[in-house]
């Protein structure tokens, strides 16, 4: 009995000293063959409690004997320790051979890499962060394969144009969806007018502007159809899914950590054309002072000239310089002394824990940019809140809170050529070289009006200080869900996002300029545009489910609704009272109407109703099948059309895992995988119903009376209007090799577009200017290859070099158009891209300079000129391409120990633009191209007839060869540059697009410091770029857009010039 | 358990009511809420879009858009013409896109949907006033193009590629859309608009239509004998002969953004950077010394801004050979006819448009350049069809037609009524001490009668009455366009002094047209009207 009690007391005591154990600490370090590994998963089997290694590889786990610790690492074998006796486990990674990396695919289902059928290529916060730009968009440019990105210009803060795999519809948006957090984000660029006519679309913010690079944390994209399915149209362009560190998820026990990152750095102009410095402003080698063109005299002739306000204009204004004359001279720096060297700073905090069942983290940005163009200023500051709290075993809630406000603001740039555009980059990269642009009077003292040598035009300075563009965004985007947890196969979701941002765009120039009655008599236009998405989802998820011992089953079912909404009003005021003050009341009339353009009030809706379905098959984990589809259905079409579905299936095949010979020290892994989907795109709005827009105060007669009118709409509806249809066919390999020092993922993809929704131009005799039709057909092909390598990885001595290198290459090719017909897409009917059966989608379409069946120039006999398409009366023609051939980034890593440099240089062979600044550069006279000038030249060719642009023959049935000489004035005004093939340019482009060194402190020396971590980078972006078929003296940059974000390309009507910045940043973590 | 399945039944029941109750789930979106729809239309409003769109497309005049009048201007020697007669700063066949959407698009497409909707509701005035609007639309199209589309027309995507139809077969349809007109406006009791142009007078809008049809029939006289129809015309007595019934657009002094009232020359002209065009240095010398003595209407015409005379940088003619005339003298800034020399920046110091017809400001010897609201504030008129037109029309027409009336007569009463009709334009503008004199018209009369008999043959007596119509229209490029590829006179139309380029007998059609429609190629300018049997030697 004793013996029992003792027994039983024994027992008590070890079970206390069990219950004593289940309260341990465990800890180590995790390594791999190179050293300590950070971020390393270690969850205990069974349960979500987890944590991470930190960045020396360490970790600690509350635990109790018995339990199983799984350590996970992308790219590394998982490896289970069960805790035993020791508080120490110390564990050592080896390199998969297996891609088990999770990504986030479609409506978030994060699904293991290699299962994939698709390709999607992801990115993680250190390719975004601390990188002197506030624009997503454009951190991106060069780090995913088959992603295009073109910023509108070098401002800091206006619009970026992205497209994912090229172009698939004619007229139709062609940007990809961004979802943030699950919930669709807006990137709409809200241009007030387009390139034709007034301000705006050159410079406008996309939206995607108000997300804070520095608070993402992952980003996947999506880029096939097969893909994108499950976002039904939407989805079409391809998806970048972003999670933001405050959308993040995860609950594993991480303790409580703080980020912080400052930059600080220059922004600059790219470049400047090597200007003239032998002769200035005037006409075949005479000088004359009021001349745009600098085809006068010699600089050196010594010549004295009339003071450039010598003028009778400003004989009370400027006494001082009446009768005045100067030394005729060059001022070298004029163009250059215009711009200025911007400052911009970034500053980000983000402070986060996370435990078991709770996790949160907040976030704050504010990001100050100055452009090199004075005037032009970024301001962004953002807030995120977000969290994830597990309320029972059964429910778990999630939730992201983001503020963003932004301020941007630049003196107006817009086309040249568009009716009453303005803009300081109409002439200020050609002013004449002997103009003292920044050293004389741009203002009139005493009425503030403008102060230039010639009326015709504002003075750029005058603009940069009378004159803005400006738009102030609050945008709010927040999203809950809701999951309830059946078991641990099944859980249903409810999510909930709402998107929301009131755009205040504001335009005004001061009264006092002479281009219009807009800029003599003073203009404001501000607009104010609310767009608001509501996007519910209801979602099944099914997971883990073994059908039979060697098939698996994942699904997704979900529903989702989202409702888009803007509104816009907005005023437009003239004649301002008092110089100088900006606000309507100071002006004479107010307005709806946009002088320029058409009504600033206007509302918009639309609906779309989504149910989708995806099914995921695995065979023991070496072949997987995902089926998925979706049928949408949307408000902007009629009933008969509105719904639709998309299928797509995918298949993934991974040789080394189910033939075991197959796998070598040479090939360590490699999937072959295939794909096929499905998608749509919905019509715009209101296209599909005639209306009669009316205006109010068109005229004024006589007597005083206002007249009204109606009119037919210039669009003629199309009550048959339908989705356009896409599909593709993609297939991919993935492998790695030699010891997984070189990694390869190369995809193929062929994408058939019909029913393309057209913008039809129609002749105006029809009655009408455009009707939308669904027609024609567009086949696109393209490769993209990720190749990573490995040169030098040394453990010991922590050296490593690695190479990433990225290619793509997109064709595409409109197949079939109604009749023959070419669409017109963008730019200027006579000079723009378009749509045209047999050649690729936007060709350059404009007038040619005749030429004889060899290809020589035919030459006017009268004067010597080129001879002029559109003079003689023939029809414009293709011109140009501006689809590149194919795009190679290669990014090189080079570290040893905590210093580490790397560099982006991209390469684009081929492309045609066309430019109008080049075309004015030499027509000015101002570079290097066109110094040397003094003998005569003739334009090879032969002599044509200028009426009919036919080859002339002499008496013997020859043609006659060009003999007229010329001069160089001759030969670049109104003559050789004129015709629109003749501005047009290859833009083939080599570019370091980013280069940066950086250092980590060494884990010792912070140990006495409440940092975890501090590094300091130095880097530099877009600093050199290399363009070898533009005229030498322009360094023109090719990779601007002038007819701002949409289906334009390759078209530059005196655009932003790009910028280039470098700076510093310090990260630090505690 | 149950606590929770219960938990999560609200949950869910919540969460679907709030789905299905939520109006993003409405998918009947499809009537734009910002426009108004076919059922609301408004006659008067639709009416008032048709006049203001036909006065657009003729008179319109900016940088880069331009009406027929500003091209037909240029050729002739009204206005400057900049280098070649088709090139970049002239005819181009992108600087013409909005002229044919002003007819097309604007004008005829909304008199489309007028007509129905008066015929329903019995406003025939509207009707008359629509059909005369449509019937000189076209025949200012084909005048202008040659061959335009008509029959096949104005039907939207239902024939987005409509051809063109001969000129003949378009002026015989107009024909008869006039006398629809005539006969609509004649309906007893017919509802008369409230018009622009004529304030609903029936009276003169008939005279209007007849005037149209006895231009129509001059226009074509030379492939037919058209006399018996002119003479008809004339003798009931129902053409435009006084200046009371000139049919003009008038404008007024709003200058706005969104609803200009101006004369379009005026308010591209008459703000801080000045004049945007040269005068034609021909044009003024016909008025400053081809007579020897001034033209009374010389100060009405033309406004001189400074009392300087250009030299230097602001004369880059001088010294050029060819040139007719590089200075003309007395203030007179203006640019031989091609002069495409670089531009100084003389827009406020250019000779430029004066009272007459743009309402500007009258050369009182002011030497003040041009601002916003200086002269008659820009309250001028676009004279499409004026009393003395008619008159010189009927004087070319009895001559060489011999049709009713001595064109001797005929040639004084017409330039009496042009003399009238400017030196009594806006009388308040005019500084005594410069106005003309019944003494200075009088003895102008009697100077041009002199040369008129003088005249050798009838060719010299339609030289004189052409170039004596050609003075009068100033303001109306058109019409001097008309005359010249009928008639080739004046025959001392001042040369091009540099490359010209073919003279154009017809415009070329719009970008807008040749890239969108595949039934209409673009052709050379030197393609004939109908009713142009003239040699191809006009320059």
């Amino acid at each position: 009995m004793e013996v029992k009690k003792n027994l039983i007391l024994l027992f008590f005591f070890i079970s206390i000293t069990s219950v004593l154990a289940q309260e341990k600490t465990i800890s180590g370090t995790v390594t791999d063959d190179t050293g300590s590994l950070p971020g390393v998963n270690i969850l205990i089997k069974g349960t979500t409690i987890g944590t991470e290694s930190d960045f020396d590889g360490n970790y600690s786990i509350k635990s109790k004997v018995g339990d199983i610790l799984v350590f996970s690492f992308v790219g590394m074998i998982t490896q289970e320790r069960t805790v035993g006796a020791s508080n120490i486990i110390n564990v050592t990674l080896t390199t998969d051979n297996v891609l088990d990396e999770v990504v986030v695919t479609a409506q978030g289902i994060r699904r293991e890499k290699k299962a994939l059928g698709y390709a999607v290529s992801t990115l993680k916060s250190e390719a975004v962060e601390s990188r002197p730009e506030a624009d997503i968009a454009r951190v991106l440019n060069g780090k995913v394969s088959g992603v295009s990105i073109v910023g509108t210009g070098g401002l800091a803060g206006s619009g970026t144009n992205i497209s994912i795999r090229g172009n698939v519809s004619i007229t139709g948006n062609n940007q990809p969806l961004f979802v943030v957090n699950g919930v669709p984000f807006n990137t709409s660029t809200n241009a007030q007018s387009n390139v034709t006519t007034g301000n705006g679309s050159g410079s406008a913010s996309s939206r995607f502007l108000d997300l804070d690079p520095n608070n993402v944390t992952d980003i996947s994209v999506l880029k096939g159809l097969s893909a994108t399915v499950l976002y039904g149209d939407a989805g079409r362009n391809g998806v970048v899914l972003i999670t933001t560190k405050t959308g993040s998820t995860s609950l594993v026990d991480r303790g409580f950590e703080m980020i912080f990152n400052q930059s600080v750095f220059v922004n600059k102009i790219a470049s400047l054309p090597d200007y003239q410095n032998t002769y200035g402003q005037g006409g075949d080698n005479s000088i004359n002072v009021g001349f745009v063109g600098n085809w006068g005299g010699r600089f050196d002739s010594n010549a004295t000239v009339n003071h450039h306000l010598n003028q009778s204009r400003f004989a009370n204004s400027f006494p001082e310089f009446q009768g005045v004359t100067v030394p005729y001279q060059a001022f070298e720096n004029n163009v250059e002394d215009f711009f200025r060297e911007g400052i911009g700073t970034t500053t980000s905090v983000n402070a986060s824990k996370s435990s078991e069942n709770v996790s949160y983290n907040i976030n704050f940005g504010h990001t100050d940019e100055d452009g090199f163009v004075p005037g032009n200023n970024i301001i962004r500051t953002s807030f995120g809140l977000g969290g994830s709290i597990k309320l029972s075993n059964k429910f778990t809630v999630n939730g992201s809170f983001n503020f963003s406000t932004s301020d941007f603001k630049t003196p107006p740039v817009s086309a040249d050529n568009g009716t009453g555009n303005f803009s300081i980059f109409f002439r200020t990269l050609f002013v004449p070289r002997n103009l003292d642009l920044n050293g004389l009077p741009f203002q009139d003292p005493v009425t503030g009006a403008n102060v230039y040598y010639r009326t015709d035009q504002e003075n750029p300075l005058w603009l940069v200080a009378n004159s803005q563009e400006s738009i102030a965004v609050n945008r709010f985007f927040n999203n809950i869900s809701t999951t309830f947890d059946f078991n641990d196969k099944v859980s249903l979701t409810y999510r909930l996002g709402l998107d929301t941002f009131t755009e205040r765009q504001q335009f005004y120039v001061n009264k006092g300029g002479v281009s219009s009655l807009l800029a003599s008599g003073g203009f404001l236009k501000t607009t104010s545009g609310i767009n608001t998405i509501w996007d519910h989802s209801l979602i099944l998820a099914l997971n883990d489910i073994k059908l039979t011992e060697k098939i698996g089953l994942a699904g997704t079912f979900g529903f989702n609704v989202n409702g888009e909404t803007y509104d816009q009003f907005g005023v437009a005021s003239t004649g301002q009272v008092v110089f100088g003050f900006i606000d309507h009341n100071n002006f004479t009339t107010q307005s709806n109407t946009d002088p320029l353009g058409s009504s600033l009030d206007f509302k918009q809706r639309e609906n779309t109703l989504g149910l989708y379905g995806q099914a995921a098959f695995d065979y023991s984990n070496y072949l997987f099948l995902t089926l998925a589809a979706r049928n949408d259905w949307s408000s902007t079409i009629e009933k008969e059309n509105r719904s639709l579905f998309y299928p797509s299936a995918s298949v993934a095949f991974i040789p080394t895992l189910a033939i075991e010979d197959f796998r070598s020290e040479v090939l360590n892994f490699l999937k072959v995988r295939f794909s096929y989907g499905t998608s749509a795109g919905f019509p715009g709005l209101y296209l599909t119903r005639p209306t009669l827009p009316a205006a109010t105060a068109v005229f004024t007669d006589g007597s005083g009376n206002v007249i009204n009118t109606n009119s037919n709409s210039s669009l003629f509806p199309n009550p048959n209007l339908k989705a356009e249809l896409h599909r593709e066919f993609e297939a991919g390999i993935e492998a790695r090799l030699w010891k997984n020092r070189i990694s390869l993922e190369a995809s193929v993809y062929k994408r058939d577009s019909k029913d393309q929704i057209l913008r039809k131009f129609l002749d105006p005799s029809t009655g009408f200017d455009q009707t939308f039709i669904n027609a024609g057909k567009i086949n696109t092909e393209g490769i993209e290859v990720d190749l990573g390598f490995t040169p030098f990885k040394n453990a010991t001595s922590g050296f490593q070099w690695n190479s990433n290198l990225i290619f793509s290459a997109t064709e595409n090719e409109v197949v079939e158009l109604p009749g023959g017909d070419d669409v017109f897409i963008a730019g200027f009917s006579n000079l723009g891209n378009y749509a045209i059966e047999g050649r690729p989608l936007g060709v350059i379409r404009g007038s040619f300079a005749v030429r004889d069946e060899e290809g020589n120039f035919l030459i006017n006999p009268n004067d010597g000129n080129i001879i002029d398409s559109g003079v003689v009366g023939l029809d414009d023609k293709i011109i140009g391409d501006p689809n590149p051939d194919w795009k190679l980034t290669t990014s090189n890593t080079i570290s040893y120990k905590g210093l580490s440099l790397s560099a982006q240089v991209e390469y684009t062979h081929g492309g045609d633009f066309s430019s109008n600044t080049i075309n004015n550069l030499l027509r000015r006279g101002v570079t290097t191209d066109t110094e040397d000038r003094e003998g005569t030249f003739v334009i090879p060719g032969f002599l044509g007839d200028p009426a009919t642009g036919q080859a002339l023959l002499d008496a013997n049935g020859n043609k006659i060869p060009n003999t007229i000489q010329q001069g160089t004035n001759e030969i670049f005004f109104l003559n050789f540059i004129d015709t629109s093939d003749q501005q047009i340019f290859d833009g083939s482009l080599l570019r370091l697009r980013e280069v940066s060194l950086s250092y980590s402190l060494p884990k010792k020396m912070l140990e006495k410091t409440p940092l975890g971590s501090l590094s300091f980078t130095a880097l530099g972006q877009n600093l050199w770029f290399w363009a070898p078929n533009v005229p030498d003296g322009t360094n023109f940059d090719p990779e601007v857009i002038s007819t701002g974000v949409g289906n334009g390309a390759g078209l530059d009507f005196q655009t932003t010039p790009t910028s280039k910045k470098y700076g510093f940043s310090i990260k630090a973590t505690f | 358990m149950k606590t929770i399945k219960d938990k999560f039944k609200v949950i869910f029941i919540f969460l679907l009511v709030f789905i299905t109750g939520c109006e993003n789930t409405n998918l009947e979106l499809l009537d734009n809420p910002s426009a108004l729809t076919p059922s609301s239309v408004d006659p008067t409003l639709l009416l008032n879009n048709i006049q203001l769109q036909f006065q657009t497309a003729i008179a319109f005049n900016e940088d880069n858009e331009d009406g027929v009048n500003v091209r037909a201007a240029e050729f002739v020697r009204m206005q400057h013409l900049f280098g070649a007669y088709a090139g970049p700063f002239s005819l181009t066949s992108g600087s013409i896109d909005d002229l044919w959407t002003s007819f097309f698009r604007e004008a005829l497409q909304d008199i489309n949907t007028l007509i129905p909707i008066a015929e329903e509701r019995d406003l025939q005035g509207f009707i008359g006033v629509a059909k005369i609007i449509q019937a000189f639309s076209y025949v200012t199209l084909v005048d202008t193009f040659g061959e335009v589309p008509f029959s096949e027309a104005l039907q939207g995507n239902d024939n987005p590629n409509p051809s063109v139809e001969g000129g003949q077969s378009i002026y015989n349809a107009m024909f008869i859309i006039l006398d629809e007109a005539i006969s609509a406006i004649n309906t007893p009791n017919s509802v008369m608009p409230n018009d622009l142009f004529y304030g609903g007078d029936r009276a003169k809008w008939i005279k209007a239509a007849n005037t149209l049809k006895f231009k129509m029939y001059v226009q074509m006289r030379l492939i037919g004998d058209f006399s018996s129809e002119i003479n008809a015309l004339i003798s009931a007595g129902n053409l435009i002969t006084d200046a009371s019934d000139d049919f003009v657009f008038q404008y007024s002094t709003v200058a706005s953004a969104t609803g200009e009232s101006r004369h379009p020359y005026y308010a591209l002209i008459y703000d801080a950077d000045g004049s945007d065009d040269y005068m034609n240095s021909y044009y003024v010398n016909l008025l400053k010394a081809d007579k020897g003595f001034e033209d009374p209407r010389l100060r009405y015409y033309f406004y001189r801004q400074v009392q300087e005379t250009p030299t230097g940088d602001d004369l880059p003619c001088e010294g050029e050979p060819g040139f007719n005339f590089c200075h003309l003298g007395d203030f007179y800034w203006t640019r031989d006819h091609g002069d495409d020399d670089g531009v100084p920046p003389d827009g406020l110091k250019r000779t430029t448009y004066g009272l007459y017809p743009i309402g500007g400001a009258f050369d009182g010897d002011d030497f003040t350049s041009v601002n916003l609201n200086a002269g008659a504030g820009g309250a001028g008129i676009f004279p499409f069809m004026l009393s003395s037109y008619v008159k010189f029309l009927q004087a070319e027409s009895a001559l060489v037609l011999g049709t009713t009336g001595d064109p001797r007569n005929l040639l004084e009463d017409a330039i009496r009524d042009s003399m009238d009709k400017v030196l009594n334009f806006a009388p308040g503008q005019v500084n005594p001490a410069f106005a003309a004199s019944q003494a200075d018209v009088d003895n102008y009369i009697s100077f041009v009668l002199g040369q008129y008999d003088a005249a050798g043959d009838n060719n010299g007596r339609l030289d004189v009455i052409m170039k004596e119509y050609y003075i009068a229209l100033w303001g109306n490029g058109i019409e001097a366009w008309n005359n010249y590829r009928r008639t080739s006179f004046p025959s001392d139309l001042s040369d091009h002094v540099s490359t010209s380029g073919e003279f154009p007998r017809t415009f070329l059609y719009p970008a807008t047209v040749v890239n969108t429609n595949s039934n209409i190629n673009q052709k050379a300018v030197t393609t004939k009207v109908f009713w142009d049997t003239n040699p191809d030697d006009l320059d």
